[in-house]
């Protein structure tokens, strides 16, 4: 039975371990090491940055925040427990700093809303309007807990245990976010499937799969 | 069925990686400047408390100075120390060592001697440079 372990599984990201990928290099960290800091930083920077984009839909945002994180796991590294996964840890530390900028800026929001009393909102920035991706701008719309979710499964390749770790919540109930934020993503983004290999969506062209053309 | 959504949404996914970045890092950590920050403004913190105690210190210094001698003049304070050591030294048996005590008893019995003309009206009993108290002797 072949048995298929994530890199979080395996170990790479905590512990040392033979089971990695070769473009993940082999780390093992010592809490409060300023050398390992410095190579989780390297490492899991732009991946803790992305995650962050898919939950906030704004780079700027994801960007301060991913800082804050940095900053904030910084002065907690000698605490860290080597038994769970580094990056993971980080995602968390990011993940409750996304929640609390996006609270914060949803409450900016009713102020401004406030303030506008009927005024049309301004337009977004065309540019980024237009480099944004269809599933960017549909996990903009999912609640940030489910956006997480996603980004953790489906680009990180976290498995239900590791995003449980990362976001503080018991497996089933990752488990049951994932099926929910799931669903509603292909609702936003209008996705149904045919029965056959044809995958359609309402908004697009047909597209067929394994090489077909649409 | 989930599948294909599954692996639409993962190569959707990892483009946007590809698109968004991966770039490179920002220059210079952004915990280790706020970090180095932090120790700066401590450092910075404990220079202040430093000169603060400093200065403490030499204004006690210079309180006790002028009581002793009346003077608020640091020449004349400077003066009349000298000739207290002067006049412990000599006090010295041969083969005795140390005027600490006779300096400090000197020290005590003007600042009596101070107090005492102060108290009967004398105002700022001045003692010129020259003239010194007899410190008492000792052992």
């Amino acid at each position: 039975m072949n048995v298929e372990m994530s890199p979080l599984e395996a170990g790479c990201l905590g512990t040392r371990s033979s089971y990695c990928p070769p473009q993940m290099p082999e780390l093992d960290y010592k809490p409060g090491s300023l050398e390992d800091f410095d190579r989780l930083y390297r490492s899991s920077y732009n991946r803790v940055l992305y995650t962050l984009y898919g939950m906030l839909g704004d780079r700027a945002a994801a960007e301060d925040c991913t800082h804050d994180a940095f900053v904030r796991a910084f002065r907690a590294w000698k605490t860290w427990k080597p038994d769970a996964p580094a990056e993971a840890w980080l995602h968390r530390i990011a993940i409750n700093v996304a929640y609390t900028f996006a609270r914060r800026r949803r409450l900016g929001e009713i102020g401004q809303l406030v303030r506008r009393l009927g005024k049309p909102a301004p337009a977004a920035d065309p540019v980024e309007v237009a480099e944004t991706s269809d599933v960017f701008r549909a996990l903009s719309k999912l609640p940030h807990e489910q956006a997480a979710v996603i980004m953790l499964r489906h680009h990180h390749g976290y498995t239900n245990r590791e995003i449980a770790f990362a976001l503080g919540a018991p497996e089933s109930t990752i488990a049951s976010r994932l099926a929910k934020a799931k669903k509603r993503l292909r609702e936003e983004l209008n996705w149904s499937e045919a029965p056959s290999n044809v995958v359609t969506r309402p908004d697009k062209a047909v597209v067929l799969e394994d090489g077909g053309q649409g | 069925m989930g599948d294909k959504f599954d692996n639409w949404l993962d190569g959707e996914l990892a483009k946007g990686y590809m698109r968004f970045g991966p770039g490179p890092l920002p220059a210079g950590a952004p915990y280790g400047s706020r970090e180095r920050l932090r120790s700066t403004a401590l450092a910075t913190k404990v220079v202040v408390v430093l000169a603060a105690i400093a200065l403490a210190l030499a204004a006690t210094t210079a309180i006790a100075a002028a009581a002793a001698t009346g003077s608020a003049n640091p020449l004349v304070w400077g003066q009349y120390m000298q000739s207290v050591v002067t006049t412990c030294k000599g006090q010295l048996q041969s083969g005795q060592h140390g005027i600490g005590k006779c300096v400090s008893a000197a020290a005590r019995q003007k600042g009596a001697q101070e107090r005492n003309q102060h108290s009967n009206g004398q105002g700022h009993g001045r003692t010129s440079p020259g003239q010194t108290v007899s410190p008492r002797s000792t052992p």
